[in-house]
């Protein structure tokens, strides 16, 4: 239990509380909470899923991770964590319900990149910082 | 009346109230604004109704600055001139332009819009227009069933160019020439210096010759410059008898200030990532209010203003395959980041954007006669030098113009932009050219050791000499200088109207 109330939030507690159920509660908590709340290699796996041709994402991100030194040898589980960061998530906070909310996030985060001029210049390319990150996710290493 | 000057006997002379050489879109709409008003008006122009090279050959110069177009390609030498090749994209300058700016030096017109906006309004059935409305881009789109770009309005906002067929002046108005029982236009004659009295304050008259041809005179009360942003000042320059630094030119400010738009055709491409866009407002032509439009994106004033740049415009070329048809598979709602790969430009749907900036106003820019003995015309008279100058300023404008442009279509999830000069801001991308929009090299002040002509575009010091067209323009914003230019001239019209009376 100890491990489910350090990784299961408030929120989804609450949730879980309008179950009626026992049976549906203990389903709830395995499915939602920490025995259970998606790790960053799983939230790593739903962000790369957001991306449609992840062949040319690698690539963009093997160009990006050459170019910028601080994002260079980064593993999967660390990009996806600063990702979750740029998107004010805690990692620690995340539940399944929420993985599905990652491609709106990011598709929003993408465009005030653009607002707020946080964008990558690759090669002849703009892009977002948050998409380039995205990117190097494809490439980097689990 | 249309006269071929080759058949004038040598010593003729030619007497007139008002002696306008050329006869391009300025020479020609000048002069039939005094149709039928009593007035002689002697309309000389240096070629025939046709192209001819040799005429042509007249216009050879050196350019002795950045490389740009060899001078005889730029302008074309015969009845109509220029207008006989150009491109008919037609906008007012805004009320922004004719301000002075002070992160521009030498920057501001001594006129205001208001003074040209009446003549604008004139000027637009001259060139084929439609109603004269350049700020309903909106509801025109809205009649038209198409949509305008959301635009952050603090970066970009669309606005609407007019389209001319475009008008051909030399044949648009042949016949009312023709027809013209005081408008008199002299073919096949290059004037090659104005002779004034001995304080070179008057000008007597105009030295005439033809090709294989008669030399002859012509003698007016007002003569009228409008032979473009480079003859305008090679003729002040030739007219060196009596001033020797040419007429008008005791600042030494003849040729000086020659500026020109700065082009990137093109500066990004942008790679779709949404299938259902339309661009059609700007990527085509669209008939409303008797006139052809579209749509343009230009920067507002409060950006140029916060960010010190100078007035820029995009225009969309669509060039994918398809651009508006679903793309298998590639659409993202991340906005298609990874159709973007670095090292490849391949995308079968993207969209060109080309760039227009306003150049700086630089004194050290200049046309001037040639100083070598081989640089001589058909007439044995210097030809000229041009000295194309941009400046490190101007190029980081133009890398700011195009991120700006790049963040938006970004922002607005439309795609992303590939442009070389996002790699290599210090360097100009290949792309780069002029626009062949010589201004400058007259230009207009209040004051004459700031511009050579003053607000009713008179020469300073000389009584009876005027120059029109885009050489008197202090700033050019980003716009295409016909529609401005022809303006202007009706405006000088009006003001010789006057003076007559």
């Amino acid at each position: 239990m100890s491990q489910v109330d350090a990784r299961c939030s408030r929120r989804d507690v609450l949730k879980l509380a309008t179950c009626s159920s026992l049976v549906t509660v203990v389903s709830g908590l395995s499915a939602g909470c920490g025995l259970v709340g998606p790790d960053l290699e799983e939230v790593a796996q739903r962000m790369i899923e957001t991306l449609n041709h992840r062949d040319r994402a690698r690539e963009i991100g093997e160009a990006y991770m050459a170019q910028a030194s601080d994002i260079r040898g980064q593993t999967r589980e660390q990009l996806a964590g600063k990702l979750l960061d740029i998107l004010g998530l805690d990692a620690g906070e995340m539940s399944h319900d929420m993985l599905e909310s990652l491609e709106d996030r990011l598709g929003n985060r993408v465009r005030r990149d653009f607002l707020e001029e946080d964008v990558v210049v690759l090669g002849r390319w703009m892009l977002s910082r948050t998409e380039t990150l995205l990117c190097a996710l494809v490439a980097a290493k689990t | 009346m249309l006269i071929d000057a080759k058949e004038l006997t040598n010593g003729h002379i030619v007497e007139a109230d008002i002696c306008i050489v050329g006869a391009g879109a300025v020479g020609i709409a000048m002069a039939l604004e005094f149709d039928g008003a009593g007035m002689d008006i002697a309309v000389m122009e240096s070629g025939g109704l046709e192209y001819d090279p040799v005429t042509q050959s007249l216009y050879e110069g050196e350019n002795v600055g950045r490389p740009t177009y060899p001078l005889e390609t730029n302008r074309l030498r015969y009845f109509g001139g220029t207008t006989n090749h150009w491109a008919g994209h037609c906008r007012p300058f805004d009320a922004f332009d004719f301000s002075e700016r002070e992160w521009i030096p030498h920057s501001g017109w001594p006129i205001t819009i208001d003074e040209l906006e009446p003549y604008l309004a004139r000027t637009q059935p001259i060139m084929e227009l439609g109603e004269y409305d350049y700020d309903s881009l909106n509801e025109y789109a809205r009649q038209l069933g198409l949509k305008t770009l959301p635009l952050d309005g603090k970066r970009l906002i669309s606005v609407m160019k007019h389209q001319s067929p475009p008008t051909r002046f030399g044949t648009a108005y042949r016949d009312a020439v023709k027809r013209s029982g005081n408008v008199s236009v002299y073919l096949h004659s290059n004037v090659l210096e104005l002779h004034s009295d001995e304080t070179a304050s008057h000008v007597d008259s105009a030295e005439v010759a033809c090709i294989d041809g008669p030399r002859y005179r012509v003698k007016a009360k007002q003569f009228v410059l409008a032979t473009g942003g480079m003859e305008n000042p090679r003729l002040m320059l030739l007219s060196n008898s009596t001033a020797p630094d040419g007429l008008g030119n005791d600042h030494g400010l003849v040729g000086r200030f020659y500026t020109d738009h700065l082009l990137i055709r093109p500066a990004m491409d942008i790679s779709l990532s949404r299938t259902d866009l339309d661009f059609r407002l700007y990527t085509g032509l669209h008939e409303i209010n008797g006139g052809l439009v579209f749509g343009i994106m230009t920067p507002p004033a409060d950006l140029t203003r916060r960010e010190k740049l100078t007035r820029f415009r995009f225009h969309l070329y669509n060039l994918g395959p398809g651009y508006q048809k679903p793309v298998g598979g590639v659409f993202s709602d991340l906005d298609g980041a990874p159709e973007v790969a670095p090292i490849s430009r391949e995308s079968g749907a993207h969209i060109q954007v080309h760039m227009a900036m306003e150049p700086m106003p630089n004194p050290d820019a200049f046309v001037r006669l040639s100083t070598d003995e081989d640089e001589r015309d058909l007439f044995g008279q210097p030809r000229l030098e041009v000295n194309w100058v941009v400046t490190e300023r101007e190029l980081a404008n133009a890398h700011r113009a195009i991120e700006i442009g790049a963040l938006e279509f970004g922002r607005m999830g439309i795609g992303r932009a590939y442009a070389p000069i996002l790699e290599k801001p210090d360097e100009w991308p290949d792309a780069f050219t002029s626009g062949k929009h010589h201004c400058g090299t007259t230009r207009m002040a209040d004051n004459p050791r700031k511009g050579v002509v003053d607000r009713n575009c008179k020469v300073f010091g000389v009584d009876n000499l005027y120059v029109t067209g885009s050489s008197v323009f202090p700033n050019i914003g980003h716009t295409n200088p016909t529609l401005n230019l022809v303006a202007l001239s009706l405006r000088l019209a009006d003001h010789l109207k006057e003076k007559s009376a």
